[in-house]
């Protein structure tokens, strides 16, 4: 065997590449974790964390770099069938019945030696999750790099870093299935373009169906979609139980599939358009919250941040979850509603589900990692909205249920951790961008509900054109704010999973 | 050949041995060993393979810490060898290998790649080849294969018990604890990863965490207890972490509690071997390798290297220095030291660090755990007495950082701060 010195031995990550992940500007626990992959194996970081800390620490990071990262129970591997167990639910947490004491798992620590911030930039994007490097990396790439994006924490800490890696052009919405088809086209291509993996797969989407009110809006969906040139299909029971021989189909009623869709890898395509955007000549400053915006005479002329104030023409918002906070500092209310979704993930097991399996009416959906974990989510119709990080015993009853239930040999796969992201919900399940009527110098780019990592790609390079060259785009016309105060709400996309 | 220490006079007869299959081959075993030391026994380390450079995997620290010694064990994927207990036929499979754990085929992977392999810039440079690498990927990733056996949802509810104080951990501070708090007449869980336990633990029990703010899950036998206390004190333990040096990862690498273990078993960890302990000792972690180098001479183990304990008497050489590499053809089979060119051979390597709080749990409740530069640990916050910033919640013996010898002053300082808080919330003593 080659002589190696093994920091993680779960995912074979070596001191080696922990050098590699700081050089590379992973500087903190959070990073050094997403980056190398240390910490996601079976002892879930017992054996890493408290040595990658110690490298840190000798290359001169320390207090908030080194705090570990977020611990999520379960604690020890657990099978589905175990949490599955009975018919009572655990009531929603946090909430009066079952309150918290625990705090809210985000955190913003205070990173080091970060670069300076420039005083003044020609436009501010407010959020570095992947909508808005990807809006950043597209910019430089049409001649606007005066750019600075603003993260208030580490890359990949919002809904970017902690969503389930689902890309597929199935939608009820015109505009979906095209942005869609473009985007899982840059997918193919990012890899190349970028330099860097995001692991995609193309092994379709199963959606099915126990509900016939959902069977008929499914039908409904497959003929626009195939209209639009998407190859979604009906499967019949048999043809479903090929595909997916594991699959519980005795009370399903349709299924439809579309080989096209498919799984990616999310963090890199964050590292991927930071750096693709940093080498044009973009300011990429993580660890850099906005506290307020500058408004004078009905434009936004920049924001203060904890680290200094940046003056600019445009103010990009691409907060997600957090956009309402951030619009509210410009005057600006949105109707978006932050709601939590979680996720599980179980332990690694050799590859046998091609598609990943959504139950529409349900809300639940699942997939097996390139790692060959299964990972995947399920709404709660009675999650309250607002912005919660922390996991919950209900989510993991429910999921364990539902999964249990669709696929029975789950039963005895043990689930190894648990997050939950937010959803940046829209009343019309549409997202919301461009200027504003209210306040001038402020662009919205923000709403898509759980969605907007497998759209950035084609957003991205949309907004990004739009704002460089003018380009005038569907996307960026129809979709303002102001449509819910003029009442231009376009049909409602129904196609929302997890 | 087998490392099973020789009948001793005067003993109780041993218990007939039975038989386990590893790679359908059978091995003889005895009740109460766990997998990975059954298999110890007869010289097998390598239980499996790494999930990226198919490097060998085998028991490492023998308490479910580190995940090394993955196999599949009676139809059940990822199962760690040292917390299962051997059984008549109990069929035990490696993992992620092409071949056996011993000769896996794509074990060439760590060769060809003796800089690393980063995954990240593999193959980008053409679609077509990427795509190609992807599948590729696929095919080879993953480590266990579903479960044979489909396990269904108990239909019965998850029992809730209702507690004034829960004791997680019944070792020598979670049963100090625990007796305190018994003594007080409060009534109290205590509960204990270990099968076997002799306490009035809840045995085979292990916390899976704190859900909600309010519900303490324990998962024994498969099923969910949802425990709900007032008082909590968690006596979890400590962890030992690998040496720092360039092979760190073989097996045949042992931490010093699964040497104690094995040797309390009967079971030799190899017939010579390397004792090392990592430099700036704490006095009991020194004790006790002193107290296990005896044990090793006891039992007719040779040890060729003792490093940084001082003079052992029973060593063939006796240094002081800093490990620079574990090498070997698949496991430890020698060992490097830095500013010495000699080598030393074994079979095995014991390693005694200083052990390092399981933190995990703490942090889970809330707790913060500073980064110890000194210790290079994690140090759950507490006070002298166990108590946390979390009222209710309490830290005992070595999770709080406390070395073995303190742990059971610490956990009776625990209980009785426990014990206290638990009769003010009720208004005052009795």
């Amino acid at each position: 065997m080659t002589n190696r010195e093994l920091v993680c031995t779960c995912e074979d990550v070596t001191r080696r590449d922990v050098e590699r992940a700081i050089a590379r500007g992973h500087t903190d626990m959070e990073s050094v974790k997403r980056y190398t992959g240390l910490g996601t194996g079976i002892c879930q970081g017992r054996s890493c964390m408290a040595r990658t800390a110690q490298i840190l620490t000798e290359r001169g990071y320390d207090g908030d770099a080194l705090v570990p990262t977020t611990a999520r129970p379960p604690l020890w591997p657990v099978p589905l069938a175990a949490l599955a167990a009975g018919k009572d639910l655990p009531p929603t947490y946090p909430s009066d019945a079952s309150p918290a004491w625990t705090s809210p798992t985000t955190r913003r620590p205070q990173a080091k030696g970060l670069a300076p911030l420039p005083s003044r930039a020609q436009i501010v994007i407010v959020g570095g999750g992947i909508m808005g490097l990807a809006t950043a990396y597209h910019l430089a790439k049409n001649g606007i790099s005066d750019v600075v994006v603003l993260e208030a924490s580490y890359l990949n800490a919002g809904a970017s870093g902690r969503n389930g890696g689902g890309i597929r052009e199935q939608w009820a919405t015109e505009q979906h299935v095209l942005l869609m088809r473009e985007s899982i086209a840059l997918c193919r291509e990012f890899a190349k373009e970028l330099g860097i993996n995001v692991w995609l797969r193309q092994g379709g989407y199963l959606f099915v169906t126990a509900k016939q009110e959902v069977a008929a809006s499914m039908g409904d969906n497959l003929a626009l979609q195939n209209r639009l040139g998407v190859p979604s299909r009906l499967l019949k029971r048999s043809e479903m139980q090929h595909m997916v021989p594991e699959l519980e189909t005795s009370d399903l009623v349709a299924a439809v599939y579309n080989p096209e869709d498919g799984v990616i890898f999310p963090w890199p395509f964050l590292w991927g358009y930071a750096e693709g955007a940093r080498k044009r000549g973009v300011h990429v400053a993580t660890f850099t919250p906005v506290q307020s915006m500058i408004v004078e005479a009905g434009r936004v002329r920049g924001v203060e941040t904890t680290r200094g104030t940046i003056r600019a023409d445009l103010v990009i918002n691409a907060a997600g979850a957090w956009s309402p906070a951030i619009a509210r500092m410009a005057g600006v209310t949105l109707p978006n509603r932050p709601e939590r979704h979680e996720i599980l993930v179980t332990e690694s097991l050799r590859p046998f589900l091609g598609p990943l399996v959504s139950e529409l009416g349900l809300g639940l959906y699942f997939s097996q990692s390139l790692r060959g974990e299964i990972v995947g989510g399920l709404g709660d119709p009675d999650e309250p909205m607002g912005i919660e990080l922390r996991s919950s015993q209900r989510f993991l009853v429910r999921m364990a249920r539902a999964m249990v239930h669709r696929m029975p040999r789950l039963g005895g796969v043990k689930v190894l951790r648990q997050w939950a992201g937010c959803y940046d919900v829209t009343p019309d399940g549409h997202p919301i961008i461009g200027e504003v009527d209210e306040v001038g110098g402020f662009f919205q780019l923000h709403g898509f509900v759980g969605h907007g990592f497998m759209m950035a790609p084609v957003v991205g390079k949309i907004v990004g054109e739009h704002l460089a060259k003018g380009t005038d785009h569907p996307l960026v016309r129809d979709n303002r704010l102001g449509r819910f105060a003029h009442g231009h709400v376009t049909a409602k996309e129904t196609m929302i999973i997890g | 050949m087998q490392h099973r220490k020789l009948d001793v006079p005067g003993f109780f007869a041993e218990p007939p041995p039975f038989e386990i299959l590893f790679e359908g081959k059978r091995f003889s075993a005895r009740p109460g060993e766990p997998v990975g030391v059954t298999l110890m026994a007869h010289g097998r380390y390598v239980l499996g393979r790494s999930s990226k450079y198919h490097r060998g995997r085998g028991v490492y620290c023998g308490r479910g810490h580190c995940g090394r010694c993955l196999a599949r064990i009676d139809g059940q994927p990822n199962v760690r060898a040292c917390c299962e207990v051997s059984h008549p036929d109990a069929q035990v499979e490696s993992q992620h290998v092409v071949g056996s754990a011993k000769h896996d085929l794509l074990s060439t992977i760590d060769w060809m790649f003796p800089r690393g392999l980063d995954h990240h810039s593999l193959m980008t440079e053409s679609t077509t080849l990427n795509r190609v690498t992807v599948a590729a990927a696929r095919k080879l990733a993953g480590h266990g294969e579903l479960p044979a056996a489909k396990l269904d949802a108990d239909p019965r509810e998850v029992a809730t018990r209702v507690v004034d104080a829960a004791v997680i951990g019944a070792g020598r501070a979670g049963r100090e604890a625990y007796d305190a708090l018994s003594a007080a007449n409060i009534d109290t869980l205590l509960a204990d990863s270990a099968a076997d336990a002799t306490s009035p633990a809840l045995a085979g029990a292990r916390v899976i965490g704190l859900y909600d703010d309010r519900d303490l899950l324990l998962l024994k036998e498969g099923h969910i207890i949802r425990v709900q206390a007032r008082a909590c004190v968690l006596a979890t333990g400590a962890m030992e972490p690998a040496p720092t040096c360039e092979g760190n990862d073989l097996p045949g690498l042992i931490s010093r509690r699964l040497c104690e273990q094995a040797l309390r078993l009967g079971v030799r960890p190899g017939r010579r071997i390397t004792l090392a302990a990592q430099r700036d000792l704490d006095l009991a972690t020194r004790t006790a390798a002193h107290a296990l180098a005896s044990a090793l001479a006891e039992a007719g183990v040779e040890i060729e290297l003792a490093l940084n304990l001082g003079n052992v008497p029973s060593a063939r050489r006796c240094l002081d220095g800093q490990l620079s590499a574990i090498e070997g053809r698949g496991r430890a089979q020698r060992v490097r030291l830095d500013d010495e060119d000699e080598t030393f051979e074994c079979d095995a390597v014991v390693w005694c660090p200083r052990p390092v709080p399981d933190h995990g749990i703490a942090r889970q409740m809330g707790l913060a755990t500073p980064f110890d530069t000194t210790r290079g640990a994690f140090l759950p916050e507490c006070e002298r007495d166990g108590t946390t910033r979390r009222p209710g919640l309490f830290l005992a013996g070595e999770i709080a950082g406390v070395s073995e010898n303190e742990a059971v002053a610490h956990g009776r300082r625990a209980g009785i701060a426990a014990t206290a808080w638990l009769r003010e919330l009720s208004g005052g003593g009795r």
